[in-house]
């Protein structure tokens, strides 16, 4: 980056662009509407968050050591599978391990092959394109697993007598959860597909923006989007797959029973 | 048919209940009585390979429930959950759907002995085309009646299945049973129910679960 195509922000513009929501806070408290906390909160949060994460990012990109990276790569994976639990109301022995195995194993696997099959970076390792890569498949991968688990366990103790009915007259554990397990693939897949379908109509993808900011071309930016948006979509279907599919095993034992007394509320 | 020894469970610690010993024969017509929460809907369940036993045993055809392919077992010995639900498509597709599990692929729904069903519980052909939502809590225990019998069970397990229905179509529902039970084979069924008359009115011995546990 020694000819940036982009204006660089001083400290000064971004004291000038918190201004705007600083504007909505007086209203907010002018009004009583009671929403300038959580825009305070919330805009801390973001700027601390970020603040962090940029100097990390730095370090990352300055060492260029493979080890760093992959345990950079790691500790993001590890923490998407945390945050994917942490959203869903209910849980189950060894939800977390599930978690952390899919988004794993899920975001390593489509981020690898498009990074060496597909893009052919070298190195590998390179962290101007594997760690925002791998944040974007994992940020999306995040949201799949924590609507499937949800759904998942919430339709498992809801349609506990349905499913026990049919466990009850022959049907076996896959033939019982089938049903449970279509329809939680289809709820963590609805974001991913719905952006996709409204993507260039009405939302302008994040990192496409970035990159015409960035003074990319056009037309380079949309492949990049492009290709970024088929890894997320097959990240997000493995990765719920994988979830769902290893909560089906904990749920439904292999002598063709709901393990409901399983799921239990979260502390 | 199906026998059981000595079973025993416990919850917590809590003994549920013991020594439990039965034996279940073509044409028995079987009342497991006790107070509530003496354990019935337990023993159903287990006697369904549904809940855990803590000791004893349950056998079918001389075979332990463990040794069966356990939806093969339970298309001999078939149990209908109180308060049995169904959630999506009509009537007539819940039925359906049980006859394409894999076990039960061999039977084939008969047309004319579920419209005989119906017209002995007085129901229209339209109930056959209601959607879950539309139906009362005591018309799904009628459409699980229904779908159980029609799927030639050789043990049933009625728990509590006519609580929700008004008193003339217990009668119907009773009646119906009673008519499976007799139209042949070796059928035999376990009934339990908060109202002792229907019991006496449909069994002809029982088996008594005393413990209750508070």
């Amino acid at each position: 980056m020694d000819n940036p195509t982009y204006i660089a922000i001083g400290n000064l513009q971004l004291a000038l662009a918190a201004l705007l929501l600083l504007v909505n806070i007086i209203l907010s408290a002018a009004l009583r509407l009671g929403m300038g906390r959580d825009l305070i909160v919330g805009a801390l949060r973001m700027t601390v968050q970020l603040a962090l994460l940029g100097l990390i990012l730095e370090w990352i990109f300055q060492t260029r050591e493979p080890v760093t990276i992959v345990l950079m790569a790691l500790v993001m994976a590890a923490l998407a599978g945390i945050a994917a639990v942490n959203r869903t109301s209910r849980r189950f022995p060894g939800i977390f391990w599930n978690s952390l195995v899919t988004i794993g194993t899920s975001a390593f696997l489509v981020t690898g092959a498009a990074i060496t099959g597909i893009l052919k970076i070298t190195p590998w390792y390179d962290p101007q394109y594997l760690i925002p890569l791998l944040g974007m498949v994992l940020g999306n991968a995040l949201t799949g697993i924590s609507l499937g688990l949800d759904h998942m366990m919430e339709g498992c103790i809801r349609n506990r007598n349905w499913i026990e009915t049919m466990l009850s007259h022959g049907a076996t554990r896959w033939e019982a959860a089938h049903e449970q397990i279509r329809q939680s693939l289809r709820t963590g897949m609805i974001p991913t597909v719905n952006a996709m379908m409204i993507m260039g109509i009405v939302s302008l993808p994040g990192m496409m923006t970035g990159q015409i900011l960035a003074g990319a071309d056009p037309m380079d930016a949309v492949r990049y989007q492009m290709v970024i948006m088929f890894m997320i979509a097959a990240c997000t279907a493995l990765a719920t797959l994988g979830v769902v599919m290893l909560a089906y095993r904990i749920l439904f034992s292999p002598t063709h029973r709901l393990m409901w007394s399983r799921i239990s509320d979260k502390k | 048919m199906l026998t059981a020894r000595n079973l025993a469970r416990t919850i917590d610690g809590k003994l549920i209940w013991n020594d439990i010993d039965l034996q279940v024969m073509a044409g028995d017509r079987i009342a497991l009585r006790g107070p509530s929460g003496s354990g019935k809907t337990l023993l159903m369940r287990s006697l369904a390979g549904l809940d855990d036993i803590d000791g004893g045993e349950i056998r079918y055809m001389n075979t332990p429930l463990w040794d069966w392919h356990i939806p093969q077992y339970r298309k001999h010995v078939r149990y209908i959950p109180q308060n049995a639900d169904f959630i999506s498509g009509s009537v007539y597709d819940s039925i359906k759907l049980f006859f394409s599990f894999k076990v039960n692929r061999d039977l084939t729904l008969d047309e004319s002995r579920l419209n005989r069903f119906l017209e002995i519980l007085q129901l229209r052909d339209s109930f056959l085309r209601k959607t879950a939502d539309h139906l009362s809590g005591g018309e799904k225990q009628l459409v699980a009646l229904i779908r159980s019998l029609l799927l030639e069970p050789d043990v049933l397990l009625l728990d509590e299945p006519t609580s929700n229905l008004d008193a003339e179509m217990v009668g119907r529902a009773e009646n119906l049973v009673t008519l499976w039970l007799n139209s042949g084979g070796r059928r035999c069924f376990i009934w339990t129910s908060h109202d002792n008359r229907q019991l006496d009115r449909m069994t002809k011995r029982s088996i008594e679960l005393t413990h209750s546990v508070h």
